[in-house]
């Protein structure tokens, strides 16, 4: 799957699509641009890694496809997801490399939260939190503190934030940057166990082959500039 | 290194060492200024005490020295001005033909003055009418003898034929009592009041009078020099009366026993000094928490970016930094915050100065306004210190790296509040005041002719522990509130937050240490404003209740003695424009056994018209309860505390009292009933008196003759329609009005104009009360940016994201106002009670300045609401920067 291959298969039912994406920071002599021309869709239920090394651009790239940063050249369109050009917040979810969950709430209102703020009653949303914290295994956890979990969990933790919002494109930053190889290797089960579940696209940025290794598609990334043509992984 | 870390924290943190600065001015300036008030009214109170003194020094000339000498002796004295020799004769009285009637009058004093005596001393002698020199006669005299300029009249003297002089004036001698004084008797010896009767006639008439007098009498005629010195006095009270007395010590030394020295001047300090001790109690009392809490709002500035600060130093101690190392580098950061935050408070302390007392002295003199810099700068230090340094080595020691980088922990209740400090403090605290406030208590004792002044320091127990363990107390109720409230907190917030109003409350209960430092902080600083506010109020209050109080009214008709005026002469004063009550007060001595007491006759049902009558200035009723009583049973008679003790007084009990009939001129028995104590009355000394019905007086003693008018004209236009009733009344009588008498009054403890103090107190109270809001909240709030950017990448919108920011400053604003206004209001209590020495007379009840008041809540909520908006904006808009640290 490559950016010319999505543009010709994806057609109106690409979850996101980039068209000539440039993001750059700051102006003048110190500006650095982090992601240039970039041209590609993601179609639903994609299993697809964006590799390349730190610096490549992966997590801005990933960023734009989510609607947090806004490209400063070109067009980011969730063709399947919401009207052309609106960012469809409810329908994406995201998982960062660092600790990603308020260290204030406990497990079960952390992994609430993206309901309660999508307009859900509390009890509703701490029902589908529960659900979803049954099905990472961490239902022991819920009323632990972030403080309280180890590494690994946490990133459980916000993979079930993931499955309680039901979004239908996930996208994951160096989920497993901060783990050991067990621990990465099982946050990556439960990632596509729940993509599998929600029959969502799930697009990892890594510069792990083993995890890389694990999707179907790759983009490979170089100095902001997606490189690969097409390359798609027999698992 | 240590340069590298300092520019990197002004790049990167230059928000927090801003804030850090402000605060530590804050304290630098707040301590700094009250010095400069200290300066400016310790040198106040000198200048005023001196300036009251006409005659510095009376030397009294030893019976059989040579006044040349002794005259010479003064002028050859270092710090003399000028010095001028008076002589005193007594004589057997003095009489007056006017009008085909002869006026005699018991002893008097006749004075030999030179000529150039009133140039000298500018105010002693003031001409009233006829010649300013020559023979003059002092206008009670003149009043009681019925004369004018031309009329003669005749002095009478011990052994030998009565003389006549021709009267060229009629002066008026306001140092009467300083000039009669009994020179180097002690203050208990002393004449009660200056002789009634004195004529002043230049020195060789004197000589012309009294020479045959002086050698067969030398009992009768006495000679002084009258001294005014020019040294530069010590703008400490306390230091210039060492020094006038010293000085006074040292002239006696030099003339062997030639003569005494009276000092006046000494005497005057003598009063200044005790108000400077006042004063400087004031600035602890009302000066000193603003101080702390100043401190205290700069520590909570700087301990919000802790957590940032434990995980830099997480980092850095991977990175194999060393305790002394980390040490070094805070050090830096503190000695930067403190040597910049020092240096502007000072700035801002002379700014201050300037605008509120006139000078931007930081001490009275040299030597103190060193200490005072050194001082504020060591508390900015000090502050910078607390606040950086020994949190980052308490960190160090205690923490591991990994335990440093957790931004939220379950919080177990403080050492403090399991072992109960703010209770036991309250207790303390309780029992000081108990302890401090119970029988005679005296805050400052200054004995008479005693250098040193004993003030009762461990009063100040009592607010100082109030006021800490009620900052405690609300510290302890808020984190109580925060942990167990949950259900109250979130119903709350829930108009703010909508949905969110759950997760609100979790957040803020697991995050109450954060939450319940700034309610504290908001309390304490709004709890100084209030009581700081009620202080200043009640003082400037009960100032005016003094002045009106001393004056009685407005105006003050007071008719010479030996005028005798009918109540029927109040409605010549009611015709004159401007006025428009007018309420006589008879004015009788009485022997009750064998005190003479002031007695005061009132008609009970109208006497309020033109004066006020607070409550507070009776005993055993209301004020109107009983005028009631003397309205009804005529013979009832108010006493006061001590006539009520020394006669075991019950209610009703029979009082005689010895009253001079106006008609036989013999004192006569007259009862009365005992119906309760007056401990104030308008125009009435402070020792004992009596207040009855003047009805009642007038019958008994033959006559209604007025002591007193008491004018009211509704606080307009006092000093014309003042002009107005002299010019009416002619020497006749005395008239005096409030703005006077409160300029005269101002020579106690209210020369201590409070006006600048509460300017800086009330407008720094403002500032840390809006800087304890605003600032600590957004601090709070910023240092927590990286949940609020995870709340935005979930999917908050705008609103939800400002009810999250708002709810906490609703709260920490609710919250703070409950326990600012029951702080204020004990702390008010007892600050009022504790410096009941300060208040004259003590104050009914406190007063509250409203208006200032809402000002403070609306200026502190404004910017704990704006803090809230400004960092909530902030913290979305930075959402996609935290985003690439998450």
């Amino acid at each position: 799957m490559s950016a010319k291959a999505i543009d010709e298969d994806g057609l109106d039912s690409a979850l996101v699509r980039l068209e000539s994406v440039a993001r750059t920071y700051g102006t003048g002599q110190s500006a650095v641009v982090a992601v240039r021309d970039a041209t590609g869709s993601v179609p639903a239920r994609a299993r697809l890694a964006v590799t390349g090394p730190s610096g490549s651009g992966k997590s801005t790239l990933l960023q734009l496809m989510s609607g947090l940063d806004r490209p400063t050249v070109g067009t980011v369109s969730w063709p399947a997801l919401a009207h052309r050009h609106l960012t469809p917040t409810r329908s994406i979810a995201m998982v960062f490399q660092g600790p990603s969950l308020i260290p204030a709430l406990n497990v079960e209102e952390n992994v609430a939260l993206p309901l309660v703020l999508a307009g859900q009653t509390d009890r509703d949303a701490h029902a589908a939190a529960r659900s979803a914290l049954a099905l990472v295994d961490l239902t022991d956890l819920s009323d632990k503190l972030p403080e309280e979990l180890s590494g690994g969990q946490s990133q459980r933790v916000a993979v079930a934030r993931v499955l309680a919002s039901r979004p239908r494109l996930i996208l994951a930053d160096e989920p497993t940057g901060h783990l050991d190889a067990v621990r990465g290797a099982h946050v990556i089960d439960v990632l596509l166990a729940a993509a599998d579940q929600l029959q969502a696209a799930l697009v990892i940025s890594t510069h792990d082959p083993a995890v890389a290794d694990r999707m179907t598609s790759r983009w490979r990334m170089s100095e902001g500039s997606i490189r690969t043509a097409q390359e798609t992984v027999r698992l | 290194m240590t340069a590298t870390w300092l520019r990197g924290l002004l790049a990167r943190q230059y928000g927090r060492l801003l804030a850090a600065v402000c605060g530590i001015a804050l304290s630098v300036a707040l301590l700094a200024s009250l010095g400069v008030f200290l300066a400016a009214s310790k040198s106040t109170m000198t200048s005023r005490a001196a300036s009251s003194v006409l005659v510095d020094w009376q030397v009294k000339v030893a019976r059989d020295a040579d006044p040349l000498a002794v005259l010479d002796t003064v002028v050859g004295t270092a710090g003399i001005r000028v010095a001028r020799t008076v002589r005193f004769a007594q004589t057997t009285g003095l009489s007056a033909v006017t009008a085909g009637s002869t006026q005699t009058t018991g002893p008097g004093v006749v004075l030999g003055i030179p000529a150039n005596y009133a140039s000298a001393f500018p105010g002693e002698i003031r001409p009233l009418t006829g010649a300013g020199s020559g023979v003059l006669i002092a206008q009670q005299t003149a009043a009681n003898l019925h004369v004018a300029p031309g009329d003669t009249i005749t002095i009478g003297r011990a052994g030998l034929p009565a003389a006549h002089l021709v009267i060229q004036g009629v002066v008026d001698l306001p140092q009467a009592d300083s000039l009669f004084q009994r020179v180097g008797a002690p203050a208990a010896s002393q004449p009660a009041a200056p002789p009634d009767n004195v004529v002043l006639v230049p020195p060789g008439t004197f000589a012309d009078l009294f020479s045959q007098l002086a050698a067969a009498r030398p009992d009768l005629v006495t000679t002084q020099v009258h001294v005014g010195r020019n040294q530069q006095l010590p703008p400490d009270p306390a230091q210039s009366y060492i020094s006038v007395v010293g000085a006074a010590h040292n002239l006696e030394a030099a003339l062997s026993g030639a003569g005494v020295v009276g000092n006046n001047l000494a005497a005057a300090l003598d009063g200044a000094r005790k108000d400077a001790s006042y004063a400087q109690i004031l600035f602890l009392f009302l000066g000193f928490p603003g101080a702390v809490l100043a401190g205290v709002l700069t520590a909570a500035v700087a301990s919000a970016g802790r957590a940032r600060r434990r995980r830099e130093q997480a980092l850095m101690r991977t990175r194999g930094a060393t305790l002394r190392k980390m040490m070094l580098l805070s050090s830096a950061e503190a000695a930067v915050l403190g040597l910049v935050g020092g240096f502007l408070g000072l700035l801002l302390a002379r700014l201050v100065g300037s605008w509120a007392f006139g000078t931007s002295s930081f001490g009275a003199s040299r030597g103190d306004a060193l200490v005072w810099t050194a001082t504020a700068l060591v508390v900015g230090f000090t502050v910078a210190v607390v606040s950086i340094v020994v949190p980052a080595v308490s960190d160090f020691r205690q923490m591991t790296v990994a335990s440093a980088r957790i931004s939220v922990r379950r919080e177990s209740s403080p050492r403090w509040m399991r072992w109960g400090v703010d209770l036991v403090l309250l207790a303390v605290s309780g029992l000081v005041f108990w302890q401090t406030s119970r029988g005679d208590y005296t805050l400052v004792l200054a004995p008479e002719g005693v250098a040193a002044i004993s003030v009762n320091y461990w009063a100040f127990l009592g607010p100082g522990l109030l006021w800490i363990g009620s900052g405690l107390l609300a510290w302890r109720l808020a984190l109580t509130f925060l942990r167990y409230g949950r259900s109250p907190l979130t119903w709350l917030v829930r108009p703010l937050t909508g949905r969110l109003a759950s997760t609100a409350a979790a957040g803020m209960s697991r995050q109450r240490g954060l939450v319940a430092r700034s309610v504290v902080l908001v309390g304490l600083a709004l709890s100084f404003a209030f009581s700081t506010a009620v202080f200043n109020q009640t003082y400037r209050h009960q100032a005016e209740v003094d002045a009106r109080l001393t004056n009685g009214a407005d105006i003050a008709v007071t008719e010479s003695p030996g005028v005798v005026v009918g109540p029927e002469a109040g409605s010549a004063i009611a015709s004159i424009s401007g006025v428009r009550q007018v309420e006589p007060l008879l004015h009788r001595f009485a022997y009750v056994g064998a005190d003479l007491q002031d007695l005061f006759g009132v008609h009970p049902g109208t006497v309020s018209r033109a004066t006020s009558l607070q409550d507070a200035y009776f005993q055993g009723g209301t004020a109107a309860q009983l005028m009631g009583v003397l309205a009804a049973h005529p013979d009832a008679i108010l006493v006061s505390d001590e006539t009520v003790k020394d006669f075991q007084l019950s209610p009703g009990d029979l009082l005689n009292l010895r009253l001079q009939d106006s008609r036989t001129k013999q004192f006569t028995t007259v009862p009365f009933h005992y119906a309760g104590i007056a401990k104030e009355f308008p125009t009435a000394p402070h020792d004992s008196f009596f207040v009855a019905n003047a009805d009642y007086v007038a019958k008994a003693t033959g006559s209604g003759a007025v002591g007193t008018f008491l004018v009211d004209t509704g606080g307009a236009n006092i000093p014309g329609v003042t002009a107005q009733i002299r010019q009416a009344l002619g020497t006749s009588a005395s008239v005096t009005n409030i703005l006077t008498t409160r300029k005269a009054v101002g020579s106690s403890l209210t020369s201590v104009d409070l006006t600048g103090l509460t300017r800086v107190e009330l407008g720094f109270a403002l500032l840390l009360a809006a800087g304890a809001g605003g600032l600590v909240l957004a601090l709070g709030i910023a240092e927590r940016r990286r949940s609020f950017a995870i709340v935005t990448v979930l999917g908050a919108g705008r609103r939800q994201m400002f009810g999250l920011v708002l709810s906490e400053a609703a709260v920490v604003s609710a919250l703070g106002l409950v326990g600012g206004l029951v702080g204020g209001w004990l702390l008010s209590q007892m600050l009022v009670k504790v410096l009941t020495g300060v208040f004259d007379p003590p104050p009914e009840g406190l007063s509250t300045p409203t208006g200032y008041l809402l000002w403070t809540l609306a200026i502190t909520f404004a910017a704990i609401f704006g803090a809230a908006l400004i960092t909530g904006r902030a913290a979305s808009r930075a959402a996609v920067e935290q985003l690439r640290e998450l």
